[in-house]
This record gives C-alpha cells, sequence and structure tokens, in this order.
C-alpha cells in the first residue's frame, strides 16, 4: 500500500516515497546518500541505482561506470591508433592524453562510488582524498596539457570528450533496453520481484540493434574520407563511368597516363599540410585551416566529380599509388565487388538446398520462404508456364538486391552502380525474352507479333509502320532497364555521398564529414529493394509479352 | 565561358523540369491505383504490381535526365 502510493509521487522523488514501502518489506534497503546518487545518475530519471543488493550492472551504477571506463578504454586506444598513424605523433599524444585524463576522472568517480554505494557505506580517508583530488587534477591536467605542454587544444578536446560520448551512448543504451517492468514500477522498491531482463518481442530487440549500431556504422561508413579529395591524391577520377558519353577506356597504358597526371598535384598539396604538425602549438588549427582551404580549391579546379563514398580499391590506390596490383584492382574494380554478391547467393543457396530436411532448420525455412513467395509471383503474372523463368528471374532479384545493398556497407560499391553491369544484365534478358518468343511463339507468329498481330485490313495497312516501331522498341527495353537501375543505384550513392559530405570537419590534413546522410540511408534501404523488384518485374513483363495467350497482347507497345 | 555557364543553369533546370513533369505523373498513377484500391481492396494485389510497373515507366524519364545530368557534369 505504502509502495504504491509512494510510487504515485513523481519520479526524482521516488527514493524518500519509497521508504514507506521499504519498511514494509522485510529485506534491508540500505540508506544512500541522495546527492551522490544524483550526482553519479547524471541526472538520468531512470536512474536506480542505489539498490545496492545484487548491482547486475543492468542498471546506471559504479558497475556501469566500470563498463564505460572499459569501453573508453579500448575504444580510444583503437581511436588514438588511428590517429597515430593518420595524424602523427603530436595529434595522437594530445588526444591521448586527453583521454587518459578523462578515464582517470572517471575511475576516481567510480572508486568512490563503489566505496558510497553500498548498504554500508565506507566514508573513509581514500574517499576524501579521491573527492578532493578530482576537480583539481582535471584543472591542473588540463592546464599543465594546454599550456605547458603546449599540446593541440582540438586534439586533447576530443580526447577528453571521447570519453563523454561513450558514457551518453551508453545511458541511451540502457535506457532504451532497461526491462520495463524495473524502471515503470520502480525496481528501486521491488529490487527481487522486478526481472532483471525481460523478453522483449524480436522486433524490439532489433529495432534496438540498429538503433546502437546504426550510427556507430554509419559514423563509419561517413566519416571515411572525403572521397573527392582522396581520389585526387590516389591518382583517380570518380566521374561517372557513363559509357555513352566517353570512348572505351583502352588498355593499361590509357589507364596509366591520367593518373601520372594526377599525382603530381596531389602531392603539391600535401606539402602544407605536411607543415601543420611541425607549426605545432597553438598555431595547428589554422595552419589545418589553410592546408584544407586549398584542397578544397584544387579539388574545385579539377572540375566536378561526382561525389561518392570511397571504396576500399580507392583506398588501396591512396594507400599505395604505385603498386602495379592497385591498379590492377582498380581496373578490375566491377567484378571484385561483384564477386562477394556472388559468393554470398551461391554460399546461401548451397547450404540451404544441400541436405534438406523435412523439419526445416532457419536458414532452409527463410529460403524456401524466399523462393515459394517468388515462384507465386511469377507464376501470378505468367501463368503455370512462367514457372520454367522462376530461376532466371529470381536469380536476377536476388543478385541486384544484394547488389544494390552492398553499396551501403562502408568501403563496398554497388556493381550495379556502373553502366556495364546493368547493361549486361539487361542484354542477358533482352536475349532470353527474344529467344523465348521464337521458341515458344514459333518464327511466324513471333514476326506476326512484331508486325503488331495483325488481323484485318486496317491491322495489315499498319505494318509497315508498326514493325519498326516494335523492333525500335524491343531494342529500347534493354535500354531503358539497364539505364533506370544504373541511374537510381548511382543517383542514390551520390546522394549519400553529397550529404555525407554537406559539412565537413577539417581535421589535420583530412576532412571528416558528418552523418547527415543517415535519414537517406532508409531512402536508400527502400530504393534498393524497390529496383531490384522493377528490374525483375519488367523483365517478367517482357516475358509474358512473347508467352502465348492473348491477354497480355493487348498491353503490349 | 558563356557556355558552361548556360550548361551548369540548365543542368539544375532540367532536371528540376523533369522532376516535376513525373511528379505529376507520379501523382496520377499512385492517385488512380490508390481509389481503385479503395473500391476493390480484393485487388489490391493486382492493383499495386501494375502500379508499380507504371511507376517504374514513369519514374524512367527523371532518371534518364539525371544521366544526362551526370554527363554534363562530366563536361562542366
Amino acid at each position: 500500500m505504502g509502495a504504491i502510493a509512494g510510487s504515485a509521487i513523481e519520479l526524482p522523488g521516488r527514493r524518500w516515497a519509497s521508504h514507506g514501502g521499504r519498511m514494509a518489506r522485510s529485506f534491508e534497503q540500505p540508506e544512500v546518500n541522495p546527492e551522490f546518487q544524483q550526482r553519479i545518475l547524471t541526472g538520468s530519471a531512470l536512474g536506480n541505482t542505489g539498490s545496492a543488493q545484487g548491482n547486475t550492472g543492468g542498471e546506471l551504477g559504479p558497475e556501469f561506470l566500470g563498463r564505460v571506463r572499459m569501453a573508453s578504454l579500448v575504444l580510444g586506444g583503437l581511436v588514438t591508433a588511428v590517429i597515430l598513424l593518420r595524424m602523427g605523433t603530436l595529434a595522437a599524444g594530445a588526444f591521448g592524453v586527453g583521454l587518459g585524463l578523462s578515464i582517470l576522472n572517471l575511475f576516481l568517480l567510480e572508486f568512490v562510488a563503489r566505496r558510497v554505494l553500498r548498504p554500508e557505506p565506507l566514508w573513509g580517508p581514500p574517499v576524501y582524498a579521491a573527492l578532493a583530488v578530482k576537480l583539481p587534477l582535471l584543472l591542473g591536467g588540463s592546464a599543465a596539457a594546454l599550456y605547458w605542454l603546449h599540446l593541440s587544444s582540438l586534439w586533447f578536446g576530443l580526447g577528453f570528450a571521447s570519453v563523454l560520448v561513450v558514457t551518453l551512448l551508453k545511458v541511451i543504451g540502457r535506457m532504451v533496453t532497461a526491462p520495463k517492468g524495473g524502471s515503470r514500477s520502480g525496481g528501486f522498491i521491488e529490487p527481487k520481484l522486478a526481472p532483471r531482463r525481460v523478453a522483449r518481442p524480436g522486433v524490439m530487440k532489433f529495432l534496438v540493434a540498429m538503433l546502437i549500431a546504426g550510427p556507430v556504422v554509419y559514423m563509419l561508413a561517413s566519416g571515411a574520407w572525403m572521397a573527392g579529395d582522396l581520389s585526387e591524391r590516389a591518382g583517380l577520377s570518380v566521374k561517372p563511368t557513363v559509357a555513352l558519353a566517353e570512348e572505351p577506356h583502352g588498355g593499361a597504358t590509357e589507364h596509366a597516363a591520367p593518373a601520372e597526371g594526377h599525382t603530381a598535384p596531389a602531392e603539391g598539396h600535401t606539402a602544407p599540410a605536411q607543415a601543420h604538425p611541425a607549426a605545432g602549438g597553438s598555431h595547428a588549427a589554422p595552419a589545418a585551416n589553410h592546408g584544407d582551404a586549398g584542397h578544397g580549391e584544387g579539388g574545385h579546379a579539377e572540375g566536378v566529380h561526382a561525389p561518392e563514398f570511397p571504396n576500399w580499391i580507392v583506398l588501396a590506390n591512396y594507400l599505395f599509388p604505385d603498386a602495379s596490383w592497385a591498379h590492377f584492382l582498380h581496373t578490375w574494380e566491377t567484378p571484385l565487388f561483384s564477386l562477394p554478391v556472388v559468393l554470398f547467393l551461391c554460399i546461401i543457396a548451397i547450404m540451404a538446398s544441400r541436405n534438406p530436411k523435412m523439419v526445416p532448420g532457419p536458414l532452409q525455412n527463410v529460403v524456401e520462404i524466399a523462393v515459394e513467395s517468388f515462384t507465386n509471383f511469377v507464376e501470378g503474372m505468367l501463368g503455370p508456364q512462367g514457372r520454367q523463368f522462376v530461376p532466371f528471374l529470381g536469380t536476377l532479384f536476388f543478385y541486384i538486391w544484394f547488389s544494390n545493398l552492398e553499396g551501403l556497407l562502408p568501403l563496398m560499391k554497388s556493381p550495379t552502380s556502373v553502366l556495364n553491369t546493368t547493361v549486361a544484365l539487361a542484354v542477358c534478358v533482352f536475349f532470353y525474352v527474344q529467344y523465348t518468343g521464337l521458341t515458344k511463339l514459333g518464327p511466324g507468329k513471333f514476326l506476326m507479333h512484331l508486325a503488331g498481330d495483325p488481323k484485318d485490313a486496317i491491322g495489315w495497312a499498319m505494318v509497315p509502320l508498326l514493325l519498326p516501331l516494335h523492333i525500335i522498341g524491343e531494342f529500347a527495353k534493354p535500354m531503358s532497364l539497364s539505364l533506370r537501375l544504373f541511374g537510381n543505384v548511382f543517383g542514390e550513392d551520390v546522394l549519400l555521398a553529397v550529404f555525407g559530405m554537406l559539412i565537413l570537419i577539417p581535421l589535420g590534413s583530412f576532412q571528416f564529414g558528418l552523418p547527415l546522410h543517415l535519414p537517406f540511408i532508409f531512402l536508400a534501404l527502400l530504393l534498393s529493394s524497390i529496383q531490384a523488384l522493377v528490374f525483375t518485374l519488367l523483365s517478367t513483363l517482357y516475358f509474358s509479352q512473347m508467352l502465348p495467350h492473348e491477354e497480355h497482347e493487348g498491353a503490349h507497345h | 565561358m558563356l557556355e558552361m555557364n548556360l550548361l551548369g543553369l540548365g543542368i539544375p533546370l532540367g532536371l528540376g523540369l523533369a522532376a516535376i513533369g513525373s511528379g505529376i505523373g507520379l501523382g496520377n498513377a499512385v492517385n488512380g491505383a490508390m481509389q481503385a484500391m479503395g473500391r476493390q481492396p480484393e485487388a489490391a494485389g493486382k492493383i499495386q504490381t501494375a502500379m508499380v510497373i507504371g511507376a517504374a515507366f514513369i519514374e524512367a524519364l527523371t532518371i534518364y535526365a539525371l544521366i544526362i545530368a551526370f554527363q554534363g557534369l562530366g563536361k562542366l
């Protein structure tokens, strides 16, 4: 009774209100210093840290702080290593000092929390010492790092803030994943009764995982170096590969020539950027800005490139500009990005279809659902005779779908964002459709079909007009198929890259983009699936026009 | 220089015009499909398939404009 009345009061007052409830129950609850609790909770209304019995780490308490410390150590170490490799020792040192100071601060807080937030608070000299040391350490450490050691304030601040970012992310993750029963009715009141982990439905788990993984993945994706800048340095131009306008690239000699031309200005640009660590101290930031301004202008003078996120082959060309294997990779870029999709589909197909079971496992289940629904879809459009086209159309659909999605992975590229791939697919469809027409309809009926199936005198009179039109129409089909797919996927990649590079933060000689393209990721997910479906749908439609039944003939042009 | 300026002005303008056209077309198509689905919910699947095919044809026009725009950008 007391508990219910207590928890009816607003959330921050819970610890006062719950006194009654605690008395009513038999087990012992600790007295928690409210100020400390408040301080450690970082203002989160969710937190019921004080339940000292069985602090499982599922709540915002000392255990949580410890986990934040470990995560910060690991992540910060990785980031420091990356900075060390990319920006040199000065930046990495500043970052590391900031990180270390922040983690030390966190450790002191955790130390105090561990001693104080327990059934019998241990207020002793160590706690007082830790509290006394904390603030001077923070201020003095920062002052010493910035003014005496002349570390870059930007990197120091980033290092210090990285721990706070980790904390924030972890708190958000906790709040999202916190068991519902515990937080609503107050886990503080009945820690034993509220289950620690409530089984959530799978959708919820998936959403939570996406919420946490999404930002990380897309920070990675957009934190990649600015594509135009990078490609310019690597000596690769990222011009759209519209084969209609350009002459086809010849052998390796032709290819190497522009690469040589590009490297010279790139080296020129690196010079001011390299000079910046030498300048050191408080001059570091303006020096970096100057270097990047030079880069930006250089990029504009080169001409407008369609921006794209760099893939790993572009990265390899950047890191090893002179290596012949890197140029080899670049030459075979599209097949190399198509290979993973092909292998993935092959392996899934083999794994699911070898050794099929009467009671299917999860993989077999998924594949069976996919095959069955796709078969139904094709048979719905083509009738029962459409069954023989299911393997071809299904392969098309899944290959295009996974190819489109591959472009959304960091450091990957859609094979379908290159016109060559889509033309190849469309040409396959074209020949198969014509072959189907010739065999299913027979040569005579096929010609009649191309002539528009004349039935009366007016029809026969129209034949000289309709026959060329239909023949042109047949050849327009693969063109429209391939251009549609290519334009969609390429345009979508460019859209993502444009928004990913909308705001560029100059860091050293590189530029990092803010992940502003996050909303468009979902658009791209949708578009990728729809375009795969549309390609398959239209192919099916073309088959249906070549099959001998009368209903579909009217829809033909 | 004038040609470049004209090209720079023309590419976005042309793309926008193409988008207007296919926007109107898509609006009409989806409007019709929605009304048809509302009248005959049991035929929603077939109507949706037809709508997607039609939408693909309509949208292809914008895509052609987009590709031409990319070509123009390469020349710019």
